[in-house]
């Protein structure tokens, strides 16, 4: 217990952002590290080395730019949208690399092959751009506003993206429950 | 855009189900957060207390002393998770008696991950994770080869490292464990560093 514990998010943010207080970091950490390591699990399907690096670079990107949060929307979300856009960019870097596009592409076929046995494979067969906005909304329960501010698009193309999305994860979930 | 598109295709309830379900939060492993901590130190995003806030807590203790003598109750505030024993909850579980379907399964995952927030509201966990059913065995006459892993107690599925005031308390813990009611075995070891 310390003298910090009952403070709100903001109120500890607004004392990071003065002291660099390792407690307050603490504090912070403790309260949302296992629901954005819990996203970046879904968002990245397993891939268990990418989630320990992003989740790094969300905490050390959230903490340059704690002064940036001032409690519009709740810390957790704020954090969720850094760790989306430092997920992004990974993807972003990787899409470059062709021997990363042919690794994914060998991934979705090994879980396709293994007909998708729970919600977890059914959400790694996914592409990834689908992946994200049903893990987002469907798993989440972000809105497609929020969902637009964290992947830069307009809500429109949230929505498109969720009722394909939706679609390419009910061919795989329907088609397992059929031959069970 | 499709003109149904506005319309999201409504999933079944049985899907809304199943997505709700795989939301789980994970503690990361400690190793992660001694990662993030070193490299804010280095960036200079970190501070570390003052020095002299280290004798906050032997001041306090003496003056715990004093007032004791003093005849004044003291009220010590709970320990701090680290600072007490720890103890390792490893759940087996003999894979043949599996029946349930992946459904099953998730709730499963869900009521796991529901058991586990308890037990960090209560400041008990430290982290916990779910392990894959295999594993690379090294010995000093085999260097390699990925084999499932079937000890003694079953098939390890996954652990809980938790801190409790004694082996008792770790104890009633683990028989609160989610995994005893699916015929599960949970194994408690201390920690002893």
């Amino acid at each position: 217990m310390t003298a910090h514990d009952d403070l709100s998010d903001l109120e500890l943010a607004r004392h990071y952002a003065v002291t660099r207080d390792e407690r307050v970091f603490s504090l912070l950490y403790g309260r949302h590290s296992a629901a954005v390591n819990g996203l970046l699990r879904r968002l990245l399907a397993g891939a268990e080395e990418d989630v320990k690096e992003i989740l790094q670079e969300t905490w050390i990107r959230a903490m340059q730019k704690i002064r940036n949060f001032r409690g519009d929307a709740k810390f957790r979300t704020w954090l969720i949208g850094i760790a989306v856009n430092c997920h992004r960019e990974r993807r972003r870097r990787e899409r470059a690399s062709v021997h990363e596009e042919v690794s994914e592409a060998v991934g979705v076929s090994l879980v396709r092959a293994a007909d998708a046995t729970d919600v977890t494979e059914c959400l790694a067969a996914l592409t990834a751009e689908h992946r994200e906005v049903l893990v987002l909304h469907d798993v989440e329960g972000f809105t497609h506003e929020e969902i637009s501010s964290f992947l830069g698009i307009e809500q429109g193309t949230s929505k498109s993206r969720l009722f394909r999305a939706r679609h390419a994860f009910r061919e795989r979930w329907g088609g397992r429950r059929t031959k069970e | 855009m499709h003109a149904d598109e506005n319309h999201e295709t409504d999933l079944a309830p049985q899907e809304q189900d199943a997505l709700r379900g795989a939301r789980v939060d994970y503690s990361p492993p400690l190793q992660i957060e001694a990662r993030i901590r070193q490299e804010l130190r280095r960036r200079g995003l970190l501070v570390s207390p003052p020095a002299w806030r280290n004798w906050r807590l032997p001041g306090a203790l003496v003056l715990m002393v004093l007032a004791f003598a003093l005849g004044i109750r003291w009220r010590v505030p709970l320990p701090r998770a680290e600072s007490r024993p720890r103890f390792m909850l490893l759940l087996y579980e003999d894979p043949s008696n599996w029946k349930g379907t992946s459904e099953d399964h998730a709730k499963l995952v869900k009521e796991y991950g529901a058991w586990a927030r308890t037990l960090e509201r209560r400041g008990a966990l430290i982290t916990a994770d779910e392990l894959d059913r295999s594993a690379t065995v090294l010995t000093s006459a085999n260097l390699g080869g990925t084999v499932a892993i079937l000890e003694q107690n079953g098939q390890l599925d996954g652990f809980f490292l938790i801190a409790a005031s004694d082996e008792s308390e770790a104890l009633a813990i683990a028989r609160t464990c989610p995994h005893l009611r699916y015929g599960g075995r949970v194994a408690v070891q201390k920690i002893v560093i």
